[in-house]
């Protein structure tokens, strides 16, 4: 089922982050995309696509300006990183909502996967939908930031945990529960 | 009270989860973007997902129970994507929800759930599909955080200092020229509130003032600012004891809180010997009468029932009127035109348990027959309109050109009553 996109504008997020904020901010909307990636297989075309349908396409015009963007996590390998700005994050949130909203039963199917391998006390890597998604997410996080302390566990649980979070970013409301979310996280 | 009622039906449905609520919509919606709303019902229907696990369970409440869900579902699923940690189980009987792993919630739903100590679990699809619909409602329309009949209500307490000045006023008048001696002291009793409380007191005297109410008195404390208030948007001050007849259309009756449902009026007059002679059927209907005389509430059903000028009542006490007024009301006749749709109403209608006083709704109809609009009359059958079976509007309910008003009262035991209310040609 695809729920129908959010609204282009942008101001129904709020309130506004401080800068402080916007540090955590731009790292977990970093891994959230980074799910979306490992978990749909789609890269920064479909970002890209997602961001002029939403009216954001200044922000994010091309493959550059999006890696600078992304490149902008605390939690990424490489120096000079870009300062992500309120309206920046403001985009990044729309376009992680977006892509969710447009990929809502791929997204649900792997949660029942989930679910279902949960309630018979099965590994969830067994699931092949759910063990590919695992190897992509190591796979592309190990690729792009330098964490030298994290283990194969938690960056499981991260994985799943961004998988569940998806879920609910997937539906109607997804843009307002992320951006409440980053603003949670970073207080 | 005779306001049109405007309800919405509205529903939603997610894989796991149908939501159906109905609303009451509010005149200010004419203001706002969205339908301004009061929801009066609802039923959630959770599911199990094909191939999971999780709870099938169906819950069914009131407005209250509906936005303690909604806040309570919402700020869950925030609190769980911003990790801000678990939110702590509520005292009291309201419902909770606890994490169980990553992808399972345990819901106490308190008062919604038949076993509210060891809860339901949810999985995250249901979670996220409770959460989904709330965001349809939410996206649909604005609810009211209030009930639109509270905000009507009109604390008897606000009209104490004008009826304690028409109290003083009138009483000083009452005393100066009602003859006395013809006064035995059942008919004082029979006589309104304010009156009785005439003869005691001081004409200075406000409410707070006065002494403390008979015994007798404190069964209708709350039909004492009413009475003065007739009196007071009447403009008569003169003892002339018709004009101290309180009107069907009253202004107790519409600010009348629908919470706060009194008894019947047979449980209320208790003190009523079987033996009480039977006042005199519903008098007919005086030119300043609303068409449709409200009965379903208690205050309302007692004013109805107590036309008669003071002096003939003065054998009868106000109970044994009220009483056998009720019966009079409930055997009003149905004209044979009538009776199918009295006969379809009786088999459609199922009164709630909790429905304690008959709910009364007029029907306009029009020339050719068909339903043009219901108004329920006062705030208790306004509260009800979405449980009554009342035809739909526009269908035919009625021979053409014979009724303009009917009268519909549905009645706790499950008797219907349909009458001709058309008014009279003056």
């Amino acid at each position: 089922m695809d729920s129908p996109a959010p609204s282009p504008s942008s101001a129904p997020l709020q309130p506004t982050p401080n800068p402080q904020q916007l540090d955590s901010i731009k790292a977990q909307l970093d891994l959230v995309l980074l799910a979306l990636e490992a978990l749909l297989g789609i890269g920064s075309e479909a970002m890209l696509e997602a961001a002029k349908s939403l009216d954001v396409g200044a922000l994010m015009g091309d493959r550059v300006s999006l890696w600078r963007l992304r490149q902008a996590s605390p939690l990424r390998k490489g120096q000079g990183r870009k300062k992500l700005d309120v309206d920046e994050a403001r985009s990044l949130t729309l376009v992680c909502a977006h892509l969710a909203q447009q990929h809502h039963t791929p997204i649900r199917q792997a949660i029942e996967r989930l679910e279902q391998a949960t309630a018979r006390n099965q590994p969830p890597h067994r699931v092949a939908m759910l063990g590919d998604y695992l190897d992509a997410f190591s796979n592309l996080y190990e690729e792009r930031m330098e964490d030298p302390n994290l283990t194969i566990d938690t960056l499981r649980d991260l994985a799943f945990k961004l998988l569940v979070d998806l879920l609910f970013y997937s539906q109607s409301g997804g843009a307002r529960r992320l951006w409440i979310a980053l603003l949670e996280r970073s207080r | 009270m005779s306001s049109a009622v405007q309800l919405r039906a509205l529903h939603y449905e997610t894989p796991t989860a149908t939501l159906a609520v109905m609303m009451r919509e509010a005149a200010i919606s004419q203001w706002s973007d969205r339908p301004v709303v009061e929801p009066l019902r609802f039923e959630l229907h959770i599911t199990a997902p094909p191939d999971g696990d999780g709870a099938t369970v169906t819950l069914r409440g009131d407005r209250d129970q509906l936005l303690s869900l909604q806040a309570l579902v919402q700020n869950y699923i925030d609190s769980q994507l911003s990790g801000t940690g678990t939110m702590p189980r509520s005292p009291n009987n309201s419902p909770t929800l606890v994490p169980e792993g990553l992808t399972r919630h345990r819901f106490y739903g308190g008062a919604l759930t038949p076993d509210a100590s060891t809860g339901l679990i949810l999985n995250s699809q249901q979670l996220a599909d409770l959460g989904e619909i709330f965001d349809q409602l939410e996206q649909a329309v604005r609810v009211l955080p209030v009930g639109i009949a509270a905000r009507r209500q009109r604390p008897w307490r606000q009209w104490s200092a004008a009826a304690g000045l028409v109290i003083a006023i009138g009483a000083a008048t009452l005393i100066a020229t009602l003859p006395t001696t013809t006064l035995n002291q059942t008919a004082l009793e029979s006589q309104p509130e304010t009156s009785r409380r005439d003869s005691g007191a001081a004409p200075d005297a406000s409410p707070e003032s006065l002494p403390p109410p008979a015994e007798q008195d404190t069964a209708r404390p709350a039909e004492e600012p009413n009475t003065v208030e007739e009196e007071a948007n009447a403009g008569n001050a003169t003892p002339d004891p018709a004009a101290r007849e309180p009107s069907p259309a009253s202004e107790e009756t519409e600010s009348a809180p629908p919470e706060a449902v009194p008894p019947p009026v047979a449980q209320r007059r208790p003190e009523v010997p079987p033996s009480a002679p039977a006042p005199a059927s519903r008098p007919p209907t005086r030119p300043e009468d609303s068409p449709a005389p409200p009965v379903a509430d208690d205050d309302s059903a007692a004013i109805a029932i107590a036309p008669e000028p003071f002096s003939s009542r003065a054998d009868a006490s106000p109970s044994a009127q009220a009483e056998s007024g009720a019966i009079a009301l409930r055997r009003s006749p149905t004209p044979p035109a009538l009776i199918p749709l009295q006969a379809q109403l009786t088999e459609a209608w199922e009164p709630p348990p909790e429905l304690d006083a008959p709910l009364d709704y007029a029907l306009q109809i029009t020339t050719d027959g068909t339903l043009a609009e219901v108004t329920a009359t006062d705030a208790l059958a306004e509260r009800y309109r979405d449980r009554v079976p009342l035809p739909e509007i526009g269908s035919a309910i009625a021979p053409p050109n014979e009724f303009r008003t009917l009268g519909v009262q549905f009645f706790p035991d499950g008797q219907v009553s349909v009458s001709d209310r058309t008014p009279s040609p003056e």
